[in-house]
């Protein structure tokens, strides 16, 4: 077990920087977990704990330990991958033996651990079977055994489970949880999954073209993305965002937006924020918008959508279409005209050029 | 008006069906003449004596005859096992080289394509050209090798005149001319190795060493194995290179089965004797050829 300390790493291909200043410290027993969009660098980065990739510049630390100029073999880590990347040409026992093989450990106590590792990952009859006649979710739990079989320091997982069908998936991820816990060990998972984020990570990393738009509990960055960009990228079905620009008169402020409606910026003007004619804009979840008879935006039901536990009611307005959740008992026929209103306090707002959010807090004109 | 159809669709199945017989006509004529006669004439003259007299070939069944030539042909020895040293030293050295720069050029992160092509010239080169070649450069007073020599201040050698060396100088042209071949099928094989499992195993704690021997090695086997088997097939008809360089000798040092059946064919007018020679070289190869068959069949399974 082990912390993990990104300094400062970039990554350059030839003159293409990729990553510049990634910074990122993962406690000792964390979970944490890197996600974005594909091509964002959070396999890189991943690669780049792992040694199969070299960094360009900065420091990572295993334990304390700068590992920058060490082999993967020398870093103690464990990786599952994608793929699996199970030995085709080795049994399962083998499989799961390999790594322990190549440190001369005791043959004993290679069996003792196989042994132990096949019952925790349910996969005692299939010792004798070669990958190529396992099933994908039976080559996902052994290469989940070949990384747990020699207590490395750090786990890493490179989307492990995007190649599974939704049911196993869904499955594996709790099984997975459950392991960590039941292991503690440190570990680094790379996915573009949100839920998966979500559901998994004591802290989640949200990367966008090579850089970290944000580090937070999973809920902290629900309830406060700290850049447009991480609020359209977590939660389902995504946030509504309206852009437009600021309209200030004495005390009250308000978006208007470019479809031409308005949303009231309570907040905006005693704490200086209102500049009149300022870009920005507003992002509101699903469920911080009621269908109501007065509401300031203005629309007509498109598409209903019934989960069975909740209702997601898609609205066209002059600013696209929106996204509400409602009630299970609301029964609104496509093509309605309703109002909607915005839960004020529930309000993201984020400076337009930047994508930054602004918060009462930090005035900055 | 209702025609009576049924009857009349039943006649064109029937042509139907035999129609897609007889068009199977054509390939069958095309494999008895090509294949199936040359063989069983050769079955036909392997148990013959074959004289030509008054201007006419005189067949008589004698299949001891054609024993008998075998037992007391002196040359026959020496030429298989000849034969069995091309073999085996070439194409393990040739196996090994083309492995290792397979490899080699397989890690590079530039060039392969220029490399890959390189690799091929010698493929392309006319065999008689190759041995021409070679016979100026393996030249005693003039050629590449004994000038080379000659500046490491070391005293020329007979390369194609002894009878220590003239095997070998031939295995050397061999395998100058096919390890490229290896190199092709090995380097596809490389380059389509599975890189995650590499990676995993790196990961895992292999060693540069323990990487090649328990990971890549065993995914290569495949490939391995059929270039071993090509490469063996052909090895043990070799021809030309001998015929050029040596012509089989000094006496029978550098002989091969092949040579040797042109020979007994050609100089010696054995053409029964030729033939029991030939069906013998055929059933060797097919030994080799049948289990190499049985095992890659079995890895293409896993």
């Amino acid at each position: 077990m082990a912390s993990v300390s990104i300094r400062h790493v970039d990554k350059a291909y030839g003159p293409t920087v990729v990553m510049k200043g990634i910074d990122l410290e993962v406690a000792d027993g964390e979970f944490v977990v890197l996600v974005g969009a594909s091509g964002c660098g959070k396999s890189t980065l991943l690669r780049m704990i792992a040694g199969l990739e070299p960094i360009t510049a900065g420091e990572i630390a295993i334990g304390g330990e700068r590992v920058n100029e060490l082999e993967p073999r020398e870093r103690d880590i464990a990786m599952v991958f994608q793929s699996y990347a199970l030995y085709p040409h080795l049994n399962v026992r083998s499989n799961l033996a390999f790594s322990l093989e190549l440190r001369k450990t005791p043959a004993a106590e290679i069996e003792a651990k196989c042994k132990q590792t096949a019952g925790v990952l349910d996969l005692a009859q299939l010792l004798d079977r070669y990958p190529r006649q396992l099933s994908g979710g039976q080559r996902q739990r052994v290469a989940m055994g070949r990384a747990i079989v020699r207590q490395p320091r750090v786990f890493l997982f490179d989307e492990p489970l995007s190649n599974l069908d939704a049911k196993l998936r869904i499955a594996m991820r709790t099984e997975i949880r459950a392991l960590h816990q039941r292991l503690g060990a440190t570990s680094i998972y790379v996915t573009h999954d949100q839920v998966e984020a979500m559901t998994m990570a004591d802290r989640m990393v949200v990367m966008n073209g090579g850089r970290i738009e944000q580090i937070g509990a999973p809920l902290e960055v629900y309830d406060r993305p700290g850049t447009l960009y991480v609020a359209r990228f977590i939660g389902a079905p995504s946030i509504n965002v309206f852009e437009g620009s600021v309209e200030a008169d004495g005390a009250q402020a308000r978006l208007r937006t470019r479809g031409g409606q308005h949303i009231a910026l309570p907040w905006f003007v005693e704490s200086g924020h209102a500049a009149p004619g300022r870009a920005i804009s507003a992002a509101l979840r699903p469920e911080h918008l009621a269908i109501t008879a007065d509401g300031s935006l203005h629309g007509t039901v498109s598409v209903v959508e019934n989960l069975g536990h909740e209702t997601y009611i898609y609205v066209d307005t002059a600013d696209g279409r929106v996204c509400v959740l409602a009630e299970r008992s609301l029964r609104l026929p496509p093509g309605a005209a309703v109002s909607l209103a915005p839960v004020v306090e529930a309000l993201h707002l984020f400076d337009a050029p930047s994508g930054q959010r602004i918060d009462a807090g930090d005035a900055r004109r | 008006m209702t025609r009576p159809r049924a009857p009349r669709r039943g006649i064109v199945e029937a042509l139907n069906t035999s129609f897609r017989h007889w068009s199977l006509l054509p390939a069958v004529l095309v494999f008895a003449l090509l294949t199936a006669y040359p063989i069983v004439n050769l079955l036909r003259m392997a148990v013959s004596t074959i004289e030509f007299r008054d201007g006419r070939e005189i067949w008589t069944f004698t299949p001891l005859r054609n024993w008998d030539l075998l037992l007391a042909d002196t040359a026959l020895g020496p030429v298989v096992f000849n034969t069995l040293v091309f073999v085996v030293v070439a194409v393990a050295t040739e196996v090994v080289a083309g492995l290792a720069l397979a490899l080699l050029i397989g890690g590079l992160t530039r060039g392969k394509a220029l490399m890959r092509t390189l690799m091929i010239i010698p493929i392309l080169v006319p065999p008689v050209a190759i041995g021409s070649m070679f016979k100026l450069m393996f030249n005693h007073d003039f050629g590449f090798f004994n000038q080379l020599l000659s500046y490491a201040g070391m005293p020329p050698v007979s390369w194609l005149g002894s009878t220590s060396l003239a095997l070998l100088s031939v295995i050397l042209v061999d395998v100058w001319h096919w390890v490229p071949f290896i190199f092709l099928i090995l380097f596809a094989a490389v380059e389509g190795l599975p890189k995650e499992v590499l990676e995993a195993a790196r990961v895992d704690g292999a060693t540069r060493g323990q990487l090649l021997r328990r990971v890549t090695l065993p995914l290569l086997l495949p490939a391995l194995t059929v270039a071993l088997v090509f490469r063996s097939i052909l090895a043990f008809k070799t021809f030309d290179e001998v015929y050029l360089l040596t012509g089989g000798g000094p006496g029978t040092s550098s002989e091969l089965l092949s040579l040797h059946l042109y020979k007994v064919f050609f100089e010696q007018n054995q053409l029964g004797y030729g033939a029991l020679l030939s069906v013998f070289t055929i059933t060797g190869v097919l030994a080799l050829l049948v289990p190499a068959r049985w095992l890659t069949r079995r890895w293409a399974l896993q």
